[in-house]
């Protein structure tokens, strides 16, 4: 088991986010991670890459975590390249340089993302989606287990979106990725997820998509008024429409 | 590129013997090469008092100098990087002020250059160590609470700078400790460099092989983090090297502003944007331009004019086209 959660408990000041969660996620599996505003997307993600530090219960974790926060306001001017390289932090030493090894391994994964046309570009100068797709380059070169994003489309398009998901979904047949992701769009969670995480004010969800994605827990939930639609083209293509109230 | 490096040299080496032969005694060029040729093989014979003045007054005043420059613009650089900040200079972790006291208590005490350099360098630490006790709460120090600590540090150590003022006698003392306040190469000898370069030049090197992790710092505390860099130690380990750096440099020539602050940009604009290079340009970047303002500061009259006088004309309008700069960009 790659991510295992026990008893999990997420404190805020005085209130108490998330209550006796219990999980198990596993190599080459996305979990969806989804809630309204302030249920504790954020922290539940920031606890499992060990950043915040507000938490009882026990997480273990085996292999290399990388987190990308919803915000990531990097001022760097480094090029894309650059940016990419410094994914091999954790395995130089404090006195080194990235090497030649270091450059294939960005190289590898540069191509396999369609980044190199971006290569020399500076960060700064690239669109929210590039940026989101270089750093996803980043932890990727730095040969983690488990990827956490926390709203990765937020920032993006609708193309860049399909891209961004078919990436992660490549990643995790490819790469065996254990993957979590938070969104505010259920049919993301529907699209590309083993299994979802449903957070509310007072209780969650957790078990395999097609258990947990049903009209009634997001409607409890959100307190919005979902249906669920069967695609024409695809019978096996469901997918959500909230109604208004 | 190549171009580049040679200009580079080559503007060095004349900066250099321009520095080493302006002086109110006159000496040319072609004197100053004989005498550092003489060094090494005695083949000419130079007018003794230049070579003197070369020798025991600028020689070890240029040496000075470009440390200071080379320190003080890879401090900045490295501290800019660690902050994420382009707007921040040695100045705010309050080693600075920690050293002007130890200076100037040192002054105030004997007058002795050597117990003058031993407080200072010691103030100076200590004062980063306050900020190091201040900033960290249950084992963390994130990076407001560094600059806020640094803020209380320093605000701390003035007050105690002034109060030394209060005390020194005004005839006396009080001149000599304003001046060396404002910072100066007057005092320069072999002796201090050779003190004080050893730690320098050391401490810089650690700062250059040390540039991958300041990249890295340079994303933010939490992106560090999850790319398995130990955020507080690197960070700490950073700025203990900018105190040594800084502490030394106070301790030999005063409090010198600005150079921190404003070399790094101009280095952004010629070098590659990894701390690597931009690192390698602060130093030769640095040094050229301490030359140039203390050859302004021995130039522009009879009398000497202060360094840190100087830095901060030139470095206070800089720094308000670069933030006026940065507010339109936002």
């Amino acid at each position: 088991m790659t991510l295992s959660i026990d008893n999990l408990d997420i404190i805020k000041g005085s209130k108490k986010l998330i209550h006796n969660f219990n999980a198990r996620m596993s190599k080459g599996t996305i979990t969806g991670l989804l809630g309204p505003n302030g249920v504790g997307k954020s922290s539940f993600l920031r606890v499992l890459a060990g950043l915040d530090k507000s938490f009882s219960g026990n997480i273990k974790i085996s292999g290399n975590i990388s987190f990308l926060p919803q915000d990531f306001n990097l001022s760097t001017d480094l090029n894309v390249l650059e940016t990419i390289l410094l994914g091999r932090a954790r395995y130089l030493k404090w006195y080194e340089q990235p090497d030649s090894k270091d450059l294939q391994i960005a190289e590898y994964i540069i191509d396999k993302m369609k980044l190199s046309n971006l290569k020399s570009k500076s960060f700064m100068k690239l669109s929210g989606g590039q940026k989101q797709l270089v750093l996803i380059a980043q932890s990727l070169v730095s040969e983690c287990e488990i990827l956490l994003l926390d709203e990765p489309s937020s920032a993006l398009d609708l193309l860049n979106q399909e891209r961004l998901f078919s990436i992660l979904e490549s990643l995790k047949y490819e790469n065996n990725i254990c993957i979590v992701f938070s969104t505010h769009e259920p049919n993301q969670v529907l699209k590309i997820s083993d299994s979802v995480i449903l957070l509310s004010h007072d209780h969650h969800i957790y078990g395999s998509t097609n258990e947990v994605m049903s009209v009634r827990n997001l409607n409890k939930v959100y307190n919005v008024n979902f249906e669920k639609i069967n695609s024409i083209e695809k019978t096996d293509h469901v997918f959500f429409n909230h109604l208004p109230n | 590129m190549r171009i580049k490096y040679i200009f580079f040299t080559l503007f060095g080496s004349f900066l250099v013997l321009f520095y080493i032969s302006f002086g109110q005694i006159s000496s040319t060029f072609i004197d100053c090469i004989k005498i550092i040729y003489n060094l090494f093989h005695y083949s000419y014979d130079v007018n003794s008092i230049v070579e003197r003045v070369v020798l025991y007054i600028r020689i070890p005043r240029a040496i000075t100098a470009i440390i200071c420059g080379a320190g003080l613009a890879v401090s900045g650089c490295a501290l800019q990087g660690i902050f994420s900040n382009p707007l921040i200079g040695p100045q705010i972790i309050g080693v600075y002020s920690g050293a002007a006291f130890g200076g100037a208590l040192g002054i105030l005490i004997a007058e002795d250059s050597y117990l003058v350099l031993l407080l200072a360098f010691s103030f100076g630490i200590l004062s980063m160590l306050i900020v190091f006790f201040i900033a960290r709460v249950k084992g963390v120090a994130n990076r407001l609470t560094l600059v806020l600590a640094g803020i209380v540090s320093s605000s701390f150590f003035l007050a105690l700078v002034s109060f030394v003022k209060f005390l020194a006698d005004p005839d006396d003392k009080l001149p000599a400790i304003t001046y060396w306040l404002m910072g100066t190469f007057s005092t320069s000898s072999y002796e201090k460099i050779y003190i004080v370069s050893p730690i320098v030049i050391f401490s810089i090197l650690i700062l250059v092989l040390l540039s991958f992790r300041i990249d890295v710092l340079n994303l933010g505390d939490d992106h560090a983090k999850s790319l398995g860099i130990n955020v507080e130690l690197n960070r700490w380990i950073i700025i203990s090297l900018v105190t040594i750096i800084c502490a030394s440099i106070v301790s030999i020539a005063g409090v010198i502003g600005w150079v921190g602050l404003v070399i790094p940009h101009i280095a952004r604009s010629f070098s590659s944007s990894n701390h690597k290079s931009l690192l390698i340009t602060c130093v030769i970047f640095g040094s050229y331009y301490m030359l140039i303002i203390d050859l302004m500061c021995r130039g522009f009259s009879s009398m000497e004019i202060p360094l840190g006088v100087v830095t901060a004309l030139i470095g206070a309008p800089f720094f308000a086209i670069l933030l006026r700069k940065r507010l339109k960009g936002l």
